[in-house]
């Protein structure tokens, strides 16, 4: 299977600090790619790599076949959008024309303006200066900014970090979106249900290292008991093994109608994650 | 490197806007223009105060302006976005000296027709005047590089400001204090030497001085943005 982002051994110290352990993964074309860790795991110091702002100081990472020591060329940067902690936004300016700048910046129409804006749902606020927003709506011009000119890749840094649920909910509305338009994904996140709804593969980062990949629904099945979850009218919630004879015992549930739920017993990424590493996430 | 005048003038457009809206920067103009406006209520123009009016000019707004879009940049972290974007370094810094200089043209024109200088040898005087100013503008890029926001360039600018900006007092310094004689090397000094001499002759001693600081100051400030900038 072709992969666009291939890091292969990486690592990277700072000093004395050792941010990333032989690090290992692909990326497939079309993937959306949860990279889940605590604070301090190595995230941030991953993107900075795959996007040229850092050089690994062993191993090799390419993304679109071109090494982390060429991607600060203007055909890679093209290809690419980043949103992240360290980018900024001019705040004199109105968000209309942040995003006008870096139309031009990327030799996108002006019309580009509106349809990003329509994504992360600031349309009515464009004319705004970016000093009077809050949180929330500077992370979605951010958003809009790395989304301007329709990269291949985007790599999101906390996308949905400082948003309120139904924002959040746009958010990845717009994302599902573009990532059905072909742009593949590569997003940072703490929020376990954020990763879960939306990435087709996770990668759980601990200490620089990875130490768990696959597609969520996979992890869950692959961590969980076997046991369905049984929850009935009167407030109980039984628990039996995924086999033929519960059936006939949910049968008769159900034809009292006395059935509210029934669920795998699976555990969440949260659960996982804590499982493998012993440390929460947050 | 790549060079794009779409890219260039899209950032110059958008400094232009920031510029606007930042009086705390962009009021630097007055400086000169209230300096001019002093010196012309003298009697008669001395080769001195029209000095005193092409090196205000371009310290508080070539060397103040560029340093403090710089460091604001990089206080803000717009720089980093500007330089994940497609524009090389060039179309950045070019873009950013292009409003630094159409700002510190028109303040130098503004106050030397308040001053009332007559321009001896235009063409002469021209390439000087640029030459000078293309010093002041990578000055105010080194300060801007190396320092964190524009509160800290404000304050480093007062120094600089001193030394490459107010330059009538040197004379009567080097004279009382013979270990101040540098001070005839320093660019302001030299376009004063280079001013008093063009009634009667063209002298180029100033030109290849003030091109040397230039050379040099250019030399400092790319090795620093590569320090700071490149990984």
């Amino acid at each position: 299977m072709d992969h666009i982002i291939e890091v292969n051994h990486v690592q990277k110290t700072f000093g004395k600090e050792q941010a990333l352990r032989d690090l290992t993964f692909g990326v497939k074309k079309g993937d959306i790619f949860g990279f889940l860790g605590p604070s301090g795991a190595g995230k941030t110091t991953t993107i900075e790599i795959l996007t040229g702002q850092q050089v690994p100081t062993s191993g090799e990472a390419r993304v679109f076949g071109v090494p982390s020591k060429d991607m600060h060329h203007p055909h890679y940067l093209k290809r690419i959008g980043v949103m992240s902690d360290s980018s900024g936004l001019y705040e004199r300016l109105s968000i209309r024309d942040n995003l006008l700048l870096f139309c031009e910046l990327y030799d996108q129409p002006s019309t580009q303006v509106e349809e990003v804006l329509e994504i992360v749902n600031l349309t009515a606020e464009k004319n705004k200066r970016v000093s009077k927003l809050s949180k929330g709506m500077k992370q979605r011009t951010m958003l809009a900014r790395a989304l301007l000119h329709q990269p291949d890749l985007l790599f999101l840094d906390e996308p949905t970090g400082a948003l309120d649920p139904a924002n959040a909910q746009h958010i990845h509305h717009g994302l599902r979106t573009l990532n059905e338009r072909g742009t593949t994904i590569f997003l940072t996140t703490h929020d376990m249900n954020e990763a879960e709804t939306l990435c087709s593969t996770v990668a759980f980062l601990d200490k620089g290292s990875i130490q768990l990949l696959d597609c969520p629904k996979k992890l869950r099945k692959q961590f969980g008991d076997g046991h369905l979850m049984v929850g009935l009218t009167d407030g109980r919630e039984i628990m039996l093994p995924n086999e033929p004879a519960s059936a006939e015992k949910i049968y008769q549930w159900m034809k009292n109608s006395e059935v509210e739920t029934i669920e795998m017993n699976t555990p969440t990424l949260g659960d996982i994650f804590v499982e493998v590493t012993g440390r929460n996430l947050v | 490197m790549t060079f794009s005048m779409k890219r260039i003038y899209a950032i110059f457009q958008k400094d232009l806007k920031e510029l606007y809206r930042n009086l705390f920067v962009s009021s630097t103009i007055i400086l000169p223009i209230m300096m001019a406006f002093m010196m012309s209520q003298a009697e008669g123009v001395t080769t001195a105060s029209v000095t005193l009016v092409i090196t205000l000019s371009f310290a508080a707004v070539g060397t103040f302006v560029q340093s403090a879009m710089i460091a604001e940049e990089k206080e803000k972290n717009t720089l980093r976005s500007l330089m994940m974007s497609p524009a090389s370094t060039l179309d950045i810094m070019a873009g950013k000296s292009l409003v630094t200089f159409v700002m510190t043209l028109a303040t130098l024109i503004v106050s030397l027709l308040i001053v009332g200088y007559s321009i001896q040898e235009p063409v002469w005087m021209t390439g000087m005047l640029l030459l000078l100013l293309v010093f002041y503008i990578t000055l105010g890029t080194l300060i801007g590089l190396l320092t964190r926001t524009l509160i800290e360039a404000s304050v480093v600018l007062m120094p600089i400001l001193l030394l490459f900006g107010m330059n009538v007092t040197f004379e009567s310094l080097m004279v009382s204090y013979e270990f101040l004689s540098f001070l005839e090397y320093l660019p302001n000094y030299q376009i004063q030497l280079f001013i008093d001499d063009l009634g009667q002759r063209i002298s180029l001693k100033p030109a290849f001085i003030i091109g040397v600081w230039t050379i040099m100051t250019l030399i400092v400030t790319i090795g620093v943005y590569k320090k700071k900038f490149t990984r």
